[in-house]
């Protein structure tokens, strides 16, 4: 690498910034990915957040592909966030988009699903209702407690993985977990020859292996990307709320509101609190719904 | 030490004949050779499925997401349950100065060696990938009870390992000196695992003292090893294993497993052999009988804590649990286990005419089959109940049956642990001959204990 | 390179980008798929906005899309001609691809741009595409000055947000009775901070107190967003700043460092204590015992006494 290199790079990381701030202009700028353009010697002039003025070559808009976050690196988690998710289980009608976008982007197979829309009900008199669940990233997570290989770990922005490549398949995570989120690979999975072949990261939980476990992962592929996990943006009824707990902010993609505003307003509550295992996932009860409620077909488990 | 320690040999030398050719290990005779074919058999069986399930992955099994485990964490437990056996004689009844023990020593033994190495080869046949196993080793975590159970079971078996082979040296050096007639590489074996073995009195006096070492020291191990196996379960959040003392339930049921372990095995080879009724009296029936009576009682004791208190209760999730043992659908199971598995061994035993050989033979068969169930029951009901609801499920992934190949593999481990203690039998003295020959000594002082 | 040093680099340029994505309907314009010149090609919608940052850049968006089975979907890959009063070669500002999400965009060149008016008229033409129908969709904005300054004073922080545009005489005059929205930036969207929207007064200015406990990164700073949205004159204004006032985040280090949740590496020292006094004392204990077998071998090798 040559100095000339080292310094355009340079250069273009603080004009990176820069561009960033600016307008909606720019929509999936990949600080990582300088090497691959090319300039075009047309320069555009742009406001940083600081309120300088800076020109920059128009090649640097362009969208760029997504990098792979290797094992090691995604063990670290995305630093000063804490990531955390509301649902509001008066809103969910059970559409199951969630369910539905979780699968396809993660090739969930036939037999395995990440998240779960779970016909609930508090007591006999008490009418249903539908809740979505997945992995809660418990900030106690007794699944990470008994792993014995380190496979699954907890990050500092709040976010539990598991590392595939280093998993054993012992099921004691399973086990571990009063959620039942966990999934585990019983034969080979099956998924297009492209897929197979591409790197595994596991921030995607993609490629999957056989005899290894998984489960929901809070997509901090799309979060690296400045997107939300799919569940949130495929909810046509705002159900899930997502955003960082040290910004106090959560956004369902129509509305960002504060968190703390949120829970203490409208009573949010985690699901079995008294487990111990403090979630990141809260609930908002299933008051004044917006739906009555509606059982149908859907609810059958795709196995 | 209390008296002199003679040297054993030379003894009046018909005693010494006697005893030598009937306890002295022998070629396999037609049952023999039976028996150990069909035990091939179903263990090459359960390794053909076995090699299957390597390569296609546990798949072929019936576990899936909620029942993840099943059979063979179940056989799991059963073999570090057995394996306990091995500590309660060699150590319990030592320490405890139980005149009756010599004859029970080595058998039991065996059956530790046997069953905690399929315990740990059950664990990776139960693992998704078995070729990542040394990761327990260089990725371990510390924090992990199956860590723990990984430190405890290598150091158990190699306790086991020593608590069998010590007292061995002595009859591997009769055996070389005295054992004519047999193929050259035998006789080689016995040379070289005798360490040049020559009743020197230092030899014997490092012996005695490692013996008596090994047998403080496998007490804590022993009892580590099930307790920390009992935390695989009870350090979840699961109703059914979310119990304060699965531990000594755990132990105590153990123990009672051993002694039934040893019982079957006293019988069998006292029905098999010629003459070992002379070494198998009786009288080591009573005291095994006895013994067996008393560690039932205290499992008894256990499992009225592990389900009368809980199903005082009845406490959510935990109520569901029950229900199914106690009228649902394990009822069947569950109530077979605990009158057949251990009521009735109470009541038989509790008379003399139950102790005898052939009654205690049954009721011991009665004792393992029912333990073996009764891990069943501990591990795949609690999974069959998790928090969140299941009724959206497939029939086939709320209810655990297990596959014919997994009943395989799991008969194939149980038949391996039987073919390793009969192997260990066809080569080794059951009974140790030298410890006999001593003990037959008229002036033998049975209070050596320092 | 050091990649996690671009990653956090990145990151917290999120922070400043994200908003982006989710911007609250910008339309200004949307066309409606022409009826004209039936070649058997899917026709398109496009939605085009004007969106002006920091009083600065000129951006287009021009969003197309396309009706499947009664569902909108966009157009990935489409190349659409961004022009200037109308369409022609010498009106072009310039021509951009859309993205996955059917986005086109086009920072408006200044040297392009013909000044001969406070007012301009900006199209977007999709023209001799291979899937798709030809569709045009144009705007109309004027030119306005709309600036946010931030007061920090003793005990009070201020936002004070000025709004002007020409009047007939070409001179700037205050605009009045426009709605204006603050928000602060968060990862995943702008968080409003107040449930109505503040209007200019006849100065065509707002004053608006910054409220305490908002929180900001670990250096306090938060980004202050103030935006026109979907002015039918003005298009889509908005001006952004960086200050410190928000509570800074503070990320102990050293929490839950040692857990028994924690990685391997960071164990709880009491665990690796006990069970490493465990393992040494037993295993020196076997170890003992296996030197004392080689003891026996040895004492082996002599005769017997």
């Amino acid at each position: 690498m040559t100095a000339t290199d080292q310094n355009s790079r340079r250069n273009f990381l603080k004009k990176g910034l820069g561009i960033a701030a600016v307008s909606s202009a720019v929509t999936a700028l990949h600080a990582f990915q300088v090497d691959s353009v090319e300039e075009t010697g047309e320069k555009v002039k742009l406001l940083s957040p600081e309120g300088e003025i800076v020109e920059i070559d128009i090649a640097y808009l362009k969208p760029i592909p997504e990098v792979n976050i290797s094992p090691d690196e995604s063990r670290h988690g995305i630093p000063g966030r804490r990531f955390v998710m509301v649902i509001d289980l008066a809103q969910c009608k059970n559409l199951r988009k969630c369910h539905d976008a979780c699968d396809k982007m993660h090739h969930c197979g036939p037999e395995k699903e990440f998240l779960k829309v779970l016909k609930m009900q508090n007591n006999t008199l008490a009418t249903p209702f539908w809740q979505p669940t997945m992995c809660f990233h418990c900030d106690e997570p007794p699944c990470v407690k008994v792993c014995p290989v380190d496979a699954t770990f907890k990050r500092e922005d709040g976010i539990v993985l598991i590392d595939t490549d280093r998993c054993i398949g012992c099921r004691f995570c399973m086990v571990a977990c009063p959620y039942s989120a966990r999934t585990f690979d019983w034969s080979e999975p099956a998924f297009p020859l492209e897929l197979a072949h591409q790197h595994y990261s596991p921030e995607t939980s993609v490629p999957a292996k056989m005899g290894t476990v998984s489960k929901c992962d809070f997509c901090p592929d799309m979060v690296r990307k400045g997107e939300m996990p799919h569940c949130v943006t495929a909810c046509p009824n705002g159900v899930f709320y997502f955003g960082d707990e040290n910004e106090d902010a959560v956004s369902n993609g129509a509305e960002t509101v504060r968190l703390s505003e949120l829970l203490r307003d409208r009573s949010g509550y985690r699901y079995m609190e008294d487990m111990g295992t403090r979630p990141r996932v809260y609930y908002l009860p299933p008051v004044n719904r917006a739906f009555p409620f509606q059982d149908d077909e859907f609810t059958k488990h795709k196995g | 030490m209390k008296t002199k320690k003679p040297v054993p040999l030379p003894y009046p030398t018909d005693q010494i004949e006697a005893i030598s050719r009937d306890l002295m290990p022998k070629p396999f005779g037609l049952s023999g050779k039976i028996w150990v074919a069909v035990l091939s058999v179903i263990f090459l069986t359960g390794l053909y499925f076995y090699i299957e399930q390597f390569r296609f992955g546990l798949g072929i099994t019936a576990m899936r997401d909620y029942s993840t485990w099943g059979i063979y964490i179940a056989n799991f437990v059963f073999f570090v349950a057995i394996s306990l056996v091995g500590s309660l004689v060699s150590a319990i009844l030592k320490l405890s100065g139980a005149r009756l023990r010599t004859p029970l020593t080595r058998i039991s033994e065996m059956i530790a060696v046997s069953s905690i190495i399929f315990a740990a080869l059950v664990i990776i046949v139960d693992m998704g990938r078995p070729d990542r196993f040394l990761n327990v080793i260089f990725h371990a975590r510390i924090q992990s009870p199956i860590t723990w159970d990984v430190i405890v079971i290598s150091t158990y078996l190699t306790i086991s390992l020593l608590l069998f082979y010590l007292p061995l040296i002595p009859d591997l050096a009769f055996m070389r000196d005295r054992y004519v007639g047999i193929p050259a590489w035998q006789k080689k074996m016995y040379t070289f695992l005798a360490l040049g073995w020559n009743s020197h009195p230092g030899q014997e006096k490092i012996l005695r003292r490692a013996e008596q070492i090994l047998a403080i020291l496998i007490i804590p191990v022993a009892f580590g090893i099930h307790t920390v196996t009992s935390w695989l379960f009870a350090t979840t959040l699961r109703p059914g294993w979310d119990s304060n003392d699965f531990g000594p339930y755990f132990v105590s049921g153990a123990f009672m497993v051993g002694a039934g372990g040893v019982i079957a095995a006293m019988y069998i080879f006292r029905t098999h052999y010629s003459n070992w009724d002379k070494y198998l009296t009786d009288k080591h029936f009573e005291f095994m009988g006895r013994l067996l009576v008393l560690l039932s009682l205290v499992y008894l004791y256990f499992n009225i804590n592990e389900y009368f208190v809980p199903a005082y209760k009845m406490k959510g999730g935990e109520a569901e649990h029950l229900r199914a043992l106690f009228h649902g659908r394990y009822a069947p199971l569950f109530w077979s286990v605990q009158f057949f598995g251990m009521v009735l061994p109470i009541i038989v035993l509790m008379f003399r005419r139950g102790r005898k050989p052939l009654p205690m033979f049954i009721i011991s068969i009665f004792v393992i089959v029912g333990a073996w169930f009764k891990r069943f029951l501990i591990v795949v009901p609690t999974l069959s109940h998790p928090y969140i609801p299941m009724d959206r499920l497939p029939e086939s992934w709320q209810h655990y049956i297990p596959t014919f190949k997994e009943w395989s593999i799991t008969a194939g481990t149980l038949a391996g642990a039987l073919l390793i203690v009969t192997l260990l039998a066809r080569f080794f003295p059951a009974i140790p001959i030298v410890e006999t020959i001593e003990e037959a000594k008229p002036d033998h002082n049975f209070e050596e204990i320092s | 390179m050091s990649t996690i040093r671009l990653i956090r680099l990145f990151t917290k340029s999120l922070l400043v980008s994200i908003s982006l994505c989710f911007l609250p309907g910008l339309s200004v314009a949307q066309s409606e798929p022409s009826d004209s010149a039936d070649t058997g090609k899917p026709e398109t919608s496009i939605e085009l906005m004007y969106n002006e940052a920091n009083n600065h850049s000129k951006v287009l968006t021009a969003t197309v899309k396309t009706n499947v089975k009664d569902t909108y979907e966009a157009v990935k890959g489409i190349s659409v001609n961004f022009y200037q009063k109308e369409v022609g070669p010498e009106n072009l500002l310039g021509t951009s691809s859309s993205n996955d999400k059917g986005v086109a965009i086009l920072v408006v060149p200044e040297d392009k741009l013909s000044k001969t008016s406070v007012d301009y008229t900006f199209i977007a033409a999709s023209e001799n595409d291979a899937k798709f129908e030809d569709n045009q969709e144009e705007i109309s904005v004027s030119e306005s000055d709309f600036v946010m300054t931030l007061e920090q004073g003793d005990s009070s922080r201020q936002v004070l947000i000025k709004l002007q545009a020409p009047d007939a005489n070409g001179t700037m005059a205050p605009v009045a009775e426009v709605e204006v929205r603050l928000y602060v930036q968060r990862l995943f969207g702008l968080l409003a901070l107040s449930v109505d929207p503040e209007t200019t007064d006849e100065n065509g200015e707002i004053s608006v107190d910054f409220p305490a406990g908002i929180p900001g990164d670990s250096a306090g700073n938060l980004i202050i967003v103030a935006k026109v949205e979907e002015h039918e004159k003005f298009g889509n204004l908005e001006f952004q700043r960086k200050i410190s006032w928000g509570t800074p985040l503070i990320i102990d280090p050293n929490k839950n460092r040692r857990e028994l949740w924690s990685s391997r590496a960071n164990a709880p020292l009491y665990l690796i204590f006990i069970i490493n006094t465990m393992l040494i004392g037993i295993w020196g204990v076997i170890a003992y015992i296996v030197y004392e077998v080689f003891k026996i071998w040895k004492l082996g090798r002599q005769k017997a006494s």
